[in-house]
């Protein structure tokens, strides 16, 4: 017991676990349509393109969630317009404009030296300088997210699963994939001071992924990704304490382990339905 | 009446549920058919067949309004396709495209049908899934209701679909290859299917592959290649000519058992060193 309590005489543990336990769960929630609508590499991308508002903001003396979130709506808005014409696929549309975007960042940072070491944690995640005011922004951002898959629930299930059929339906799809891009930008936002842009991919895409191996149904599917979530950063956190190693890339290594055993009980179970009479 | 039920009123046979005046329809740059015209009255079930990549998913696509012609006009029910228009249609795509890992339960697949009378709650209301119970009970597929929508046979998935399409009470279904990956005595039942729903007063429009099939079942069919090559009974279109018109593929048609049979020709291989006759 002792070895869970130690930790947590330190305020900055607290809020750091209390930051990644919120930013674990919700990427968690997020990382379900994600995965299932296949846009694994929005999330990468557009953690990059928030990293060129942040870069922007601060340079510019401006609120880092103010800028940067306003750069990521953007961004999201702009990646979901033009991945809906046919001309340009999603891939493609992702990748210039969040490469794009990412490099005027390192533009920026390159003319402005003075500034490169800050920006190590907003490559790599800096969760232990989390600040109460933080803590907030993630809270506020959880308790949005929440409401939002859950007001779109239907909506987001229909569209995630047949998007032009839900459209015949009275879907207003194009609503709704610009609510989901929004609301993804607002996740990547928070998330990046836990888990940095180059690992806040794997944060979204994890939990959602091992979940799905281990179950069938969607509603089962969208709180287990979210535990996973959880588990996954208080676990990592605990070890990043005791091991000493960054806490994103620890986060990151206890996510890919989970996989690890999801895969193997799903491969099990396989074998078990197989193998029965 | 209970929401979702088969139970459907005939209507008004000489009505016209679907005017097509001479659309054209195309994607990018590239016309797929020009100067296209069809009508289907109430009541009315017919077949659209032709070749892969002819058009016909592009037409259904713009009696949905998915697709905007860049010519002519499309009027379902006395009226341009719009949000009102489309409460009264039914649509299975095609299956091929969907994810059959996605993980959903065929009674939410039926339920998604319901989805402009339901309330913006995450879950249902009793009566929505009372509804589509009732429902899957007449497709006879109630018992798949809690099975993941991979686990079902070729059969039920596609009545899993007819089901959503249903939920909202259509007066027009439009189907986009309903009879694909199924066994011949499935795709008797399909069609058996919609001919009941038709004798209810429902217009069908479907397009396929399996000629033989339609034949026996649609009273009307359509011969469709970027263009109406013709349309008719079977017996009216199904003639070697119209067909070579249609699918460019020579093509035998004959009679066994009273059954119009269509067949294709083999097409020899005529490489250099083939010592095949002509």
């Amino acid at each position: 017991m002792a070895f869970l309590l130690e930790p947590l005489t330190y305020l900055f543990f607290q809020r750091a676990l209390l930051a990644s336990l919120l930013t674990g769960a919700l990427c968690g929630l997020i990382g379900v349509y994600i995965v299932l609508r296949r846009m694994s590499y929005i999330g990468h991308g557009l953690s990059h393109a928030v990293f060129g508002g942040a870069v922007v903001s601060y340079f510019l003396q401006l609120n880092f969630y103010l800028g940067a979130g306003l750069w990521g709506i953007a961004s999201a808005l702009l990646i979901n317009q033009v991945a809906q014409r046919r001309q340009v696929g999603a891939d493609a549309a992702i990748g210039i404009v969040t490469t794009a975007s990412f490099a005027i960042g390192v533009a920026v940072i390159s003319r402005q030296r003075r500034f490169t070491r800050n920006f190590e944690a907003a490559l790599f995640g800096n969760v232990l300088g989390i600040t109460p005011a933080d803590l907030w922004m993630i809270g506020g951002v959880t308790v949005a997210a929440v409401i939002g898959i859950l007001l779109l629930y239907k909506p987001l299930l229909f569209s995630t699963f047949d998007e032009e059929t839900a459209e015949v339906y009275g879907v207003p799809t194009h609503w709704v994939n610009a609510v989901f891009a929004v609301l993804l930008a607002a996740v990547i936002l928070v998330g990046m001071q836990v888990m940095g842009v180059t690992l806040i991919a794997a944060a979204l895409v994890i939990p959602a992924s091992a979940a799905r191996l281990l179950t069938h149904r969607f509603g089962r599917l969208l709180w287990l990704s979210s535990l996973l979530g959880a588990a996954m950063s208080i676990l990592g956190m605990y070890a990043s304490y005791y091991l000493d190693m960054a806490s994103g890339a620890t986060i990151v290594l206890v996510g890919a382990g989970m996989f690890l055993i999801a895969w193997l009980l799903s491969l099990e179970g396989r074998r078990g339905r197989h193998s029965a009479p | 009446m209970q929401r979702g039920g088969l139970d459907g009123e005939r209507t008004a046979i000489d009505e016209t549920i679907v005017a097509v005046e001479s659309i054209t329809c195309g994607y990018g740059r590239t016309p797929l058919f020009c100067d296209v015209s069809l009508s289907l009255q109430a009541g009315q079930v017919a077949g659209l067949v032709g070749p892969t990549g002819s058009g016909k998913s592009t037409l259904l696509k713009a009696l949905l309004g998915l697709v905007r012609p860049w010519q002519g006009q499309v009027r379902v029910f006395g009226a341009p396709v719009g949000r009102t228009v489309r409460e009264r249609i039914g649509y299975v795509p095609q299956l091929e495209t969907l994810d059959w890992r996605f993980p959903v339960t065929a009674e939410q697949v039926v339920l998604m049908g319901a989805y402009r009378g339901m309330s913006w709650l995450p879950w249902c209301r009793p009566g929505e899934r009372e509804a589509a119970l009732v429902l899957m009970q007449q497709l006879g597929i109630a018992d798949c209701a809690q099975r993941q929508i991979r686990e079902l046979s070729g059969g039920q998935q596609q009545r899993v679909f007819l089901a959503r399409a249903l939920m909202g009470e259509p007066r027009l279904l439009l189907l986009d290859e309903p009879t694909v990956g199924v066994d011949v005595k499935t795709q008797h039942d399909i069609l058996h299917l919609l001919e009941d729903l038709s004798a209810r007063g429902l217009t069908i429009l479907l397009t396929t592959h399996d000629l033989n099939a339609v034949a026996a079942h649609l009273p009307w069919l359509i011969c469709f290649n970027r263009g109406v090559v013709a349309q008719g009974s079977p017996e009216a279109v199904f003639t070697p000519d119209i067909l070579r018109a249609t699918y460019a593929s020579e093509m035998l048609v004959f009679r066994q058992h009273g059954y119009l049979l269509v067949a294709n020709t083999p097409l020899v291989y005529r490489g250099p060193h083939s010592d095949r006759p002509d």
